[in-house]
């Protein structure tokens, strides 16, 4: 039984309307007369009263979301506050509320005010009025019968309307019959009951949904809701930062070191200029750029399978056009358990790889290399391919022919056999 | 330094035109006509390539240690592709270095000599082939020509038939080559035979012309049965290098004392030597060095009777290049290589 506000799950508090609540509703049918307990109240005290942390709500700076909330809490309400030191905010998390307009619109003479679950029945919050050129003419047929108006409310209104008449002796206190009141509140999300007083008598709002309370009462049921984000980009630009600021924060560093754009204090990139920045600019940022998780984890060196060496996994398509390198010596594989442990003695000093796609194909080029060679070792060479060759002479009965030069190559000298 | 094959062509009497075999030949060699080199290259693929001034141990450590057969080779000297390093070249080294240079020089060179270096200076090796067909008849023999240093890179073009790459592949005697792309001077994979093979088992599987998988070896007659190069299981390694070096086999088969097979040891079992100590594993027999691969002595034979189908399948499952076949008491008749397959398939000489 659904009295209490169902709220959202995340983790922030609500304020918790009791089962007792409606049980303490003013034991009222419709039309019965305005009981005394309810006193008139200025809107901030009854927010104070019944929504303290609102209040500090108001003062604090924490991130209430890209949406500006229409507050009618004037800056003044800090001078409650301090009247009430004791009043704890009930949660530390700030409260995100919604401006929410109740407009009664079947008219009033006197005075319209509203009550409802969001300040616990307690009191009841005046409407203004909105005075229209139309309301001179009284309420109309269909209003009459939408609104429910007895007899005795239409003789009263009747009267009032014709006293128009008197303008002479009009005072400064003559009723008017005006149609439409209307007051903006913030409220927190969550479910509402909330019922009119409408010159003195218990009026719900025909138009909105109503719904019967325990008692047979009838009270009008509203639902606010947080303003859905303009588009879902913005969403997702919400949660992408939200996951940088994770990764910055986990690593310890500040937005303002890592994604430092010239001319720019805070990091963001809030201005447009025609400056071409300078290299300096670039190296104000202590760290290099964050490198995006999806290379977290190289599948440069990936399990083989006999047979199968020159088969990759299907890679996506941001791992496309990178270049990797990689001068470690030796980069730990994931081996077949079984196999024997191998020992890698020689030294391929620099591996570079590139995935790169063709057609509609992924080719994969890994190039291992080492650095150019000292001419000490060249000498080395040509004496171990000398003694080569003539131990080939000697051993073999036949002439070995003469190894033929390249064309090209302007660099071949010790081709040429002995 | 691609590696030379000497599979026996086959006997002298299908020559191409007479061939009893050409119409049901017809279906596969119209399929590969169709596909293209492109067609075969993986989703996402992967090749490694080496700098012509890597020392000929690093070389062979990127093999190893990627798990591969065969690397091009770039020489930033001359801004292009080289050659192709294989695990038959080093056969090549191994047997070389092992015969002329010490212990120590052995280990010296391998750490310091470039490929480059070495690819100037090979050995030309000089090619005879000889064999018989399966009744016995001597064949022509065809001697190939000789491989020098500065063959320009054998390539295959991504757009180039099936049928094309295969003949390119056939006529070179190679058993890979590289797919380049012309435009922009990349490498995009490494075609092989086992892939060509493997595509055209799996074509065949859903084809519903597939009559000529359904003949024997027998009746086909393909494949060497004449005089086979064959080592005894005592045989140490360094000499079995030096006989695959010399006569331009791929792969010899290894008998035990009464002549039945244990095993075959090819040119590419040589990934399986230690690195650091591959004087001395040199020094082993064949059937140590044949225990020491991670499948052990694993024994891929067929029989004369067996259909076609089942002995591809056989090939394309077990990544072999080459079967036995042999008798009941498992003695060796003959050898049949994807080679003779794919000559078969493309009626080619």
């Amino acid at each position: 039984m659904g009295n209490g506000i169902t709220g959202f799950d995340d983790g922030s508090k609500r304020h918790r309307s009791e089962e007792g609540d409606i049980l303490r509703f003013p034991d009222v049918v419709d039309n019965a007369p305005l009981p005394e307990n309810l006193q008139e109240q200025t809107l901030d005290q009854i927010i104070q009263a019944a929504r303290p942390e609102l209040f500090a709500a108001v003062d604090t700076t924490g991130e209430v979301g890209d949406m500006e909330t229409q507050r009618l809490i004037p800056t003044t309400s800090s001078k409650n506050n301090t009247s009430d030191e004791g009043v704890q905010p009930k949660s530390t998390t700030p409260i995100q509320s919604h401006p929410v307009t109740f407009h009664w619109r079947y008219g009033a003479v006197q005075s319209v005010f509203v009550a409802g679950s969001f300040n616990n029945w307690r009191s009841k919050v005046p409407l203004s009025a909105i005075p229209d050129a139309e309301d001179v003419n009284g309420p109309t047929d269909d209003e009459i019968e939408y609104a429910s108006l007895t007899t005795e409310q239409m003789e009263t209104i009747t009267q009032i309307l014709q006293s128009k008449s008197n303008d002479a002796d009009a005072g400064t206190n003559k009723l008017k019959w005006v149609r439409h009141w209307s007051i903006t509140l913030s409220i927190p999300a969550g479910q509402y009951f909330f019922k009119f007083i409408v010159d003195g008598q218990w009026r719900h709002d025909p138009f909105y949904l109503s719904v019967p309370d325990p008692k047979g009462n009838v009270v009008n049921m509203m639902l606010v809701l947080p303003p859905q984000p303009e588009s879902s980009a913005e969403r997702i630009k919400a949660e992408g930062m939200k996951r940088v600021k994770a990764d910055l924060g986990r690593l310890g560093l500040n937005k303002a070191d890592v994604y430092n754009f010239p001319n720019d204090e805070e990091g963001v990139n809030k201005k447009y200029t025609q400056v071409i920045p300078t290299i300096q600019s670039y190296r104000k940022s202590a760290y290099p750029r964050m490198v995006p998780r999806h290379f977290s984890q190289t599948i440069i060196r990936n399990h083989w399978a006999h047979g199968r060496a020159d088969i990759m996994p299907k890679m996506t398509h941001v791992l496309v056009n990178h270049l990797h390198i990689s001068t470690s010596q030796h980069t730990p594989r994931r081996q077949k358990a079984s196999a024997p442990k191998m020992a890698f003695p020689y030294h391929i000093s620099i591996l570079m790889s590139c995935s790169q796609p063709f057609r509609n194909k992924l080719v994969t080029l890994i190039f291992c290399s080492s650095p150019e060679e000292d001419p000490q070792k060249e000498e080395r060479i040509n004496a171990i391919i000398a003694k080569l060759h003539q131990s080939r002479i000697t051993e073999s009965a036949q002439p070995i022919p003469a190894i033929v030069e390249d064309r090209n190559d302007s660099l071949n000298q010790t081709a040429k056999n002995g | 330094m691609s590696e030379p094959t000497s599979e026996q062509k086959t006997s002298a009497d299908s020559p191409q035109n007479t061939s009893p075999f050409k119409d049901e030949t017809a279906i596969i060699s119209s399929f590969l006509k169709v596909h293209t080199a492109y067609d075969l290259l993986p989703d996402s693929g992967k090749v490694v390539v080496v700098d012509a001034s890597l020392s000929l141990g690093a070389g062979f450590q990127a093999l190893v240690e990627n798990g591969i057969s065969s690397a091009p080779v770039w020489d930033s000297k001359r801004v292009e592709y080289v050659a192709l390093l294989t695990l038959a070249d080093y056969v090549e080294v191994f047997a070389d270095f092992y015969q002329y240079f010490t212990p120590e020089e052995f280990k010296e060179c391998l750490e310091i000599v470039t490929i480059r270096e070495w690819n100037k200076n090979r050995r030309l090796r000089p090619v005879i082939k000889e064999g018989s067909g399966l009744n016995g008849t001597p064949v022509e023999i065809e001697e190939k020509p000789a491989l020098h240093a500065r063959t320009p890179l054998i390539f295959i073009h991504p757009d180039a038939s099936l049928l094309d790459s295969s003949k390119v592949l056939l006529t070179h005697h190679f058993h890979r080559g590289p797919v380049m792309d012309t435009e922009t001077n990349t490498v995009l994979h490494i075609l092989t035979h086992a892939r060509l093979l493997r595509f055209i088992v799996v074509y065949a599987n859903w084809t519903q012309d597939s009559r000529i998988l359904e003949h024997t070896l027998e009746e086909v007659k393909i494949g060497n049965f004449g005089s086979l190069v064959t080592v005894r299981d005592s045989t140490p390694l360094h000499e079995v290098f030096s006989i695959l070096n010399k006569s331009s086999v791929t792969a010899v088969p290894v008998l035990d004392a009464n002549d039945t097979v244990i095993g075959l040891y090819s040119m590419s079992d040589v990934r399986f030597l230690p690195l650091d100590r591959i004087y001395d594993s040199m020094n082993m027999t064949v059937r140590e060095a044949l225990e020491n691969r991670p499948n052990g002595l694993a024994l891929h034979t067929c029989m004369i009777t067996d259909k076609l189908k089942t002995i591809m399948a056989t090939l394309a499952r077990q990544s072999i290049h080459r079967v036995m076949v042999v008798d009941e008491d498992n003695h060796l008749k003959g050898i049949l290589s994807i080679n003779d397959l794919l000559r078969f398939f493309i009626n080619t000489e």
